[in-house]
């Protein structure tokens, strides 16, 4: 990653997310003398934010690497030279990952906050309560034993409920996957959350 | 020398070259946003990047030395699709507001962008938004449409030393700003102005005047200074819009100053002036004064410019005081114009009379002379209150009471003509002189007794001088005047002539010689056939509402300085030419830098009336021009032509318009019967008599800008008789208050037994001193003799 170190993740980590990361450290720590570097590392974190947000549109992934590469051959120093590598190794590993961000407004792994929805397939449920529990903005909601509900108004999209749920009835969904119904206190059974993973 | 490819030619290049110099050098263009060959490489902008054969990276051609066999190319798909980017990237924030901006059409963003860039861009964010910096007087900074090359801050920092612009912040913030985001206070040179490459930084003055593209431009040479740098101006309908310095013309190779790319404002601004007052009041409101310190060309230009292209005929010089009033008494008594005196003419003469004057002072060679003939056997008699070196040598010293020359003559006349020490016969006859009559009746109350009591001599004195004069078979009379004399005026010189021709000499027994070098040329060049001279220009209150004031500093050299520093303060324009900021100039609207006397060629005309040419011996200080070359610019400014390139050429003009030889008027001699006045009598409120009088060291008042010479005497001293002092109570070297009915200056005294009792001496020279403070004008030349009062400062 960038410096050529290394750095393990799992598939909790969202790869776009974690390629903005980087380009904030290095848009930050630009000097601005070159051009390619101030302005190009400025742009690649702007589109990286805009995919992330949800603005993302089908041609980014080829602009951020065609960017990228010039990034790279015209700047003065390392950092610059260095810069963009994040960007173009998360697109050669996790392809994918950008497509969905992009097309599908998915972020798999459910740290885009505006790409995701948290919802609680009833099937899986055992109605434990351990989600209620570490649920901070209060946004879950059920009786013991009985399968539980995220209100979707409320929910910050903090991942808690989905980290602490140990029978995997979390389910992350795209944003839009819910769009036309009515959002409050939803639901999901398997059937839909298979359909659409 | 190192030999490499690029793109494929075979080129030579020195060793330590950069890429990018090598390939201009041989026709190949880069394109490039931070390049500047004033400048050390900067590497900022990445367009001038080239592949290197076997380099995996790109090299910024702009900082990578060339090296043997390299193979370089500048022009590959690679490239361009990089210089794609990088200008696609610069326009990503930079406004697209050409439309109202001044610099498109010359602007290297937009020519980059036109021929490399691409009609789309992918990127449509950060414009910013940050306001215009208007505040400073010449220069405009709009960092919107900044790209951040840095030229602007390197050039002002590395190559004009100033530093008054930096790069503040870091990253994709940064600006170029003045420290601490205040108003930009520099040199305003402009250099960053014109090494700017896009519309961030512009000219002020310049701002919506036209479209670069609509500009005719010309290249001239720039009039402010020896410098010559080329400007090439900005023309549109005739008018001068603007000046600026382009690469690779002429000697400054696009370096100018603030002068030469704001100056222009200067000759339009005085020029409009000009215009604007002569449309008003008439030509007749614009004055000139030219110098006895510039050569006759710079006067002939002077008289030139105002009288073909103002179309005035008011010019003067300092020579109003001295010269040019020799020259009304030579024309009254002698009927001959020109007059000049010859440095010799001392020897061979029995006898000579020198009247309240020290010519080993004021003209040290012609007084050698003096001295000279004394050795060599000749009777000096020597009028004078105060004790000098000719004095000293004297054959007879009359110590007169300051200022009463005229009297002594008057009264030496009379003895002559009551001892019939002269030829009646000759002097009455109409081949002499006329008026003889009238002089005799003027003279009946000046008899010896009248005349001792008014200068303090004895009549045996008296007698005594008047027969040794007239007793000599050859004679001389000499008396210098000037502006920095107020003893001596046109007067006295009539009763000199009077005195030359009641002993029947011809006009050369009478030497009166020009004050400085260049006063007898000046006064040729300028004064002759003025409507209004100094006199009416200063002291008669009329409507002169602009003047033009060459090498001249009549705030400090004109008598009664408040009058003229609020005449000067008046006027709608005042424009001062000189070679340092004098006092006059301190009061100027605009004031011009000329070159000093031998910082340029040209020649001047001395008190013999022999013209020499001066030779430039050391190059023009600063960016001073010759007065000259100032008013060919200004003329061309005013779009008219004084007919002159060079100095050839007005020496030529000045040689057919001009005879510099005694006109052949046939010679008509008259007496002038002129009385003794007093001047202010000493009275009891203001006891002493004050005289001006030169000092050795310096002459006029530039002389006081020598630091050698101001090591001899550095400051105006208040001399005054032992006597005096003690009655003052004034130590030597104390600080003394002297006022005049005119006003009061502080002095540093000097007790000397030199000066007569009763009498002060001063020196012109030191501006500072300001001794003009205490006289008066009088337009017969002098100030005449001021009473003054001197007060002990503690």
């Amino acid at each position: 990653m960038g410096s050529g170190g290394m750095v393990v993740m799992d598939d909790n980590n969202c790869m776009v997310s974690t390629a903005k990361f980087f380009l904030e450290f290095t848009a930050d720590e630009s000097c601005g003398k070159c051009v390619p570097c101030r302005i190009g590392t400025r742009i690649l974190l702007d589109m990286l934010t805009d995919i992330t947000e949800g603005r993302g549109n089908e041609k980014d992934i080829e602009t951020l690497e065609d960017l990228s590469r010039d990034i790279i051959s015209a700047s003065l120093c390392g950092l610059g030279q260095t810069a963009p590598n994040p960007v173009l190794t998360t697109i050669k590993y996790f392809r994918d990952e950008y497509e969905s961000h992009i097309k599908d407004k998915w972020c798999k792994a459910g740290v885009c906050r505006d790409l995701c929805t948290f919802l609680i397939d009833e099937q899986l449920c055992k109605g434990c309560g351990a989600c209620l529990r570490v649920c901070s903005s209060k946004a879950i909601t059920g009786e013991k034993k009985k399968p539980h509900r995220i209100a979707q108004d409320i929910c910050v999209r903090c991942r808690s409920c989905y980290e602490t749920c140990k029978f995997d009835s979390i389910k992350i969904l795209p944003a839009s996957a819910m769009e036309g119904k009515t959002k409050k206190l939803l639901t999901v059974n398997s059937e839909l959350s298979t359909k659409i993973w | 020398m190192v030999e490499l490819t690029i793109n494929d030619k075979k080129i030579q290049a020195a060793k330590g070259t950069t890429i990018l110099e090598a390939a201009l050098k041989n026709g190949i263009k880069i394109p490039n946003l931070c390049y500047d060959k004033r400048l050390s490489p900067y590497g900022a902008c990445r367009l001038c990047v080239v592949e290197v054969e076997g380099q995996p990276r790109l090299f910024a051609s702009c900082s990578s030395p060339v090296a043997a066999g390299m193979a370089v190319k500048t022009n590959t798909p690679k490239l361009r699709k990089i210089r794609q980017t990088i200008i696609e990237l610069m326009l990503v924030h930079h406004p697209l507001d050409c439309p109202v901006c001044d610099k498109a059409g010359e602007c290297d963003l937009q020519d980059i962008a036109y021929e490399y860039g691409k009609p789309e861009a992918r990127f449509i964010r950060h414009r910013k938004k940050a306001p215009p910096d208007v505040r400073g007087p010449l220069i405009e900074l709009t960092s919107n449409r900044c790209i951040l090359c840095g030229k602007c801050v390197r050039i002002c920092d590395e190559y004009q030393g100033r530093g008054a612009l930096g790069l503040i912040g870091r990253g994709f913030s940064t600006v170029v700003q003045p420290a601490f985001g205040e108003i930009l206070e520099c040199d305003y040179c402009g250099q960053c102005v014109d090494t700017c490459p896009t519309g961030a930084l512009l000219s002020k003055p310049y701002k919506f005047k036209a479209r670069a593209w609509l500009l005719e431009e010309k290249d001239t040479v720039c009039p402010f200074c020896g410098c010559g740098c080329t400007l090439t101006l900005g023309i549109r309908e005739g008018e001068i819009l603007r000046s600026i310095g382009k690469e690779n013309r002429g000697v400054s190779n696009g370096n100018l100053c603030g002068r030469g790319r704001f100056g222009d404002e200067a000759l339009n601004y005085i020029a409009d002036k000009l215009k604007a007052v002569s449309g008003r009041y008439g030509a007749s409101a614009i004055g000139a004064i030219g110098s006895h310190r510039c050569t006759n060309e710079d006067n002939y230009a002077l008289q030139k410019f105002m009288r073909n292209v103002i179309g005035s005929n008011n010019i003067d010089s300092s020579a109003a005081f001295g010269y040019a009033v020799a020259e009304k008494a030579w024309e009254k008594a002698f009927g001959q114009k020109d007059h000049r005196i010859s440095l010799q003419s001392p020897l061979n003469k029995d006898a000579i009379l020198i009247l309240e004057s020290d010519p080993s002072i004021t003209h040290p060679v012609f007084g050698l002379n003096i001295l000279r003939a004394k050795r060599e056997g000749a009777c000096l008699i020597v009028a004078d209150s105060r004790d000098t070196k000719l004095t000293r040598h004297s054959s007879q010293w009359l110590r007169i009471k300051p200022g009463t020359g005229l009297a002594l003559l008057n009264g030496i006349m009379k003895v002559i003509i009551d001892k019939g020490l002269f030829d009646r016969e000759k002097a009455s006859s109409r081949n002499i002189g006329t008026g003889f009559s009238s002089l005799e009746l003027t003279l009946k109350d000046y008899t010896p007794g009248v005349v001792c009591r008014v200068t303090g001599l004895t009549e045996e004195e008296l007698a005594a001088a008047a027969e040794k004069y007239a007793g000599a078979k050859k004679r001389m009379l000499s008396v210098t005047l000037s502006i920095t004399e107020n003893n001596k005026s046109l007067d006295i010189l009539l009763a000199a002539a009077n005195l030359v021709l009641l002993l029947g000499d011809s006009a050369d027994a009478l030497q009166v010689p020009a004050e400085y070098s260049n006063t007898f040329g000046a006064y040729h060049m300028i004064t002759q056939n003025s409507d209004k001279g100094i006199s009416e220009m200063f002291y008669d209150s009329d409507s002169l509402k602009a003047l033009y004031i060459m090498g001249e500093d009549p705030a400090i050299n004109f008598p009664d300085s408040s009058k003229i520093i609020s005449r000067l303060s008046s006027l709608e324009l005042l424009v001062v030419q000189d070679i340092a900021l004098t006092e006059t100039a301190k009061s100027a609207h605009v004031v011009l830098p000329a070159s000093g006397w031998a910082e340029k060629d040209g020649t001047f005309t001395n008190t013999e009336g022999i013209t020499q040419k001066i030779y430039k011996a050391v190059s023009p200080t600063g960016k001073s021009l010759p007065d000259w070359q100032i008013l060919r610019n200004l003329a061309l400014t005013m779009g008219k032509d004084l007919g002159f390139r060079n100095l050839d050429d007005i020496t030529k003009e000045i040689n057919s318009a001009f005879s510099l030889q005694p006109s052949a008027l046939s010679p008509q001699p008259c007496f002038n019967p002129v009385h003794y006045t007093t001047g202010e009598e000493p009275d009891s409120e203001y006891p002493l008599t004050m005289v001006i009088r030169d000092i050795l060291q310096h002459s006029g008042s530039m002389s006081t800008r020598s630091k050698s010479l101001d090591l001899v005497v550095s400051e105006a001293l208040l001399e005054i008789n032992e006597e005096d002092a003690r009655k003052y109570g004034i130590p030597d070297q104390s600080h003394v208050k002297v006022s005049s009915r005119q006003g009061a200056v502080y002095l540093k005294a000097a007790v000397s037994d030199e000066i007569p009792e009763g009498a002060v001496f001063v020196s012109p020279h030191f501006p500072h001193a300001k001794i003009n403070t205490l006289t008066r004008f009088s337009a017969n030349g002098g100030s005449g003799i001021i009473a003054v009062k001197i007060e002990s400062v503690k």
